[in-house]
């Protein structure tokens, strides 16, 4: 480059000694401080307090030579100064020139930090968007679990309709006789409404039953089965029903189970009316015939009848709860498919 | 007595907490405010290896970057030891200090290293796992720290320190 004119030179000069405040330290091979220059005033530096210094600028250029020009920008110091410090050879001595950078510092944190800051705050935004995406996934999964307890609870309503309706038609139907009949039949049909009253209100109980279930409480409640009174019941029950049909109808025990043998009361008496009923319900002619007995090691209980039978399609469909509220909304909707609530309540 | 010194870098992504565990070990100071590095501060310690042998680490403080520049290769000239640093909620920054320290290697040769996965604090945050870790350690000593807390800020200084020693 040409030799700018003097003016100029003097200018420049004055310039950049103005903004880096230089401060040269000259030193021997062993680090002896030969000379300082510069504006030492400056520098918070008096002759006599360059120790520190020195010490400083020793750690600083561990392990480099001595013998190379180095420049190491943004050097901050113990006294929290930040300075451009570069290593100049000359001959058996070195200097260090130091030139203020605190002003460029300044600034170049300043933008350094708002980059810095937003990278951080975009990689907090993408964890906070992953988190709402988890927490809609949680929330799209209970709202499935509440559709489907929803779905369970109105096939449980739909259950209880059906549970209801049976006991009541018995009821109905000996109501009639005893309007028909006088006292003839009196004792038997009140007998017999006692019996469906009591169901109904097993019934009930076996609702709450249900709900201390839900809430993880056993749901069984085990006790000696007296087979002869659940099989007479069940014939009380649906004989006026079969009789109003003009079906025949043979409900029979077989072997009674053995005395250690128990049994939820209400549950095997809600199997077996559900059984019956829908045995009834889809029986136009003929017969139905239920037979209960032990059969070894498990309570059996056979229902046939010559209905309108259960196809294998239907069979198979047939497992899993609540399958009898699904078989009432089935009939509603016109598909025969007659016992397999029954089957698949048993 | 002898006294020896070595020379020994921080690296790693910018936010990962290099300069609070240099403040930590070398003040024993904390501050939760992020004030970003420009360029280097360099701080030491005397860490004492027997009776009669002192190890003064040199530790330069340097400005964090996902990949090495020329400012900070001239940095590393003359350096014996690296620490690499990454925060233990960010992934990314354990790649990071793992790419710095291949590229480390192209300007000091074997240096010996340790690496700090730092925000212990808030592991309950981490993305890093411990198999992962597990993996590392297999290459190189990894010490799980926490410049707010001070956790395994000490035990790995030292370890280096040890490998650093003649």
């Amino acid at each position: 480059m040409n030799m700018l004119p003097t003016a100029v030179e003097t200018y420049l000069d004055n310039w950049l000694r103005a903004r880096s405040r230089p401060l040269l330290l000259t030193f021997d091979a062993q680090w002896q401080l030969v000379d300082i220059q510069g504006d030492v005033a400056y520098h918070g530096l008096a002759a006599e307090e360059t120790d520190g210094l020195v010490r400083q600028l020793q750690d600083l250029l561990l392990g480099l030579p001595l013998d190379q020009a180095q420049d190491l920008p943004f050097v901050e110091l113990g006294d929290g100064r930040h300075m451009h410090v570069h290593l100049v050879p000359d001959g058996e001595q070195f200097h260090l020139l130091l030139l203020d950078a605190r002003d460029e510092h300044g600034r170049t944190q300043a933008q350094q930090q708002l980059g810095n800051e937003a990278v951080l705050a975009g990689i907090e935004k993408s964890r906070t968007l992953a988190r709402l995406r988890q927490i809609k996934g949680e929330l799209e999964q209970q709202r499935a679990q509440l559709e489907e307890a929803n779905a369970l609870k109105n096939a449980l309503f739909a259950t209880l309709s059906h549970e209801f309706r049976t006991p009541l038609t018995s009821i109905f139907g000996y109501l009639h006789l005893l309007e028909r009949d006088g006292t003839a039949v009196r004792g038997q049909a009140l007998s017999a409404l006692r019996r469906n009253a009591s169901y109904l209100f097993a019934l009930a109980e076996n609702l709450l039953e249900y709900g201390r279930g839900e809430a993880g409480e056993s749901l069984l409640d085990p006790a000696m089965l007296d087979l002869t009174a659940l099989v007479a019941d069940l014939d009380a029950m649906f004989r006026p029903l079969a009789a109003e049909k003009g079906i025949a109808l043979v409900v029979e025990s077989a072997t009674a189970p053995p005395a250690d043998a128990l049994f939820d009361a209400v549950k095997l008496r809600q199997v077996a009316i559900n059984l019956l009923s829908n045995a009834l319900r889809y029986t136009v002619r003929g017969y139905v015939r239920a037979q209960i007995g032990w059969d070894g090691n498990t309570l059996r209980l056979e229902v046939s009848d010559t209905g309108l039978g259960i196809d294998a399609a239907c069979a198979k469909k047939s497992s899993g709860r609540s399958t009898a509220a699904r078989s009432t909304a089935r009939a509603a909707r016109g598909w025969d498919c007659p016992s397999s609530s029954a089957s698949s309540s048993a | 007595m002898s006294e020896i010194a070595r020379k020994i870098c921080m690296l790693g992504d910018f936010g990962v907490g290099k300069t609070s565990l240099v403040a930590r070990y070398v003040r024993n100071t904390f501050s939760d405010k992020y004030l970003t590095t420009v360029g280097v501060k360099v701080d030491s310690r005397l860490v004492s290896l027997s009776p009669d042998t002192d190890i003064k680490l040199v530790i330069w403080d340097i400005a964090g970057k996902a990949v090495l520049d020329n400012f900070n290769q001239n940095y590393l000239r003359g350096a014996s030891g690296l620490i690499l640093v990454a925060d233990g909620t960010r992934e990314a920054s354990l790649r990071a200090a793992l790419n710095l320290a291949m590229q480390a290697r192209d300007v000091i040769a074997d240096p010996a290293c340790v690496l700090f996965v730092n925000k212990l604090d808030l592991v309950d945050r981490w993305e890093v796992t411990p198999a992962v870790l597990a993996e590392i350690r297999r290459s190189i000593a990894v010490f799980e720290t926490s410049a707010l807390s001070g956790d395994g800020v000490e035990a790995g200084f030292a370890e280096l320190a040890r490998k650093l020693a003649p």
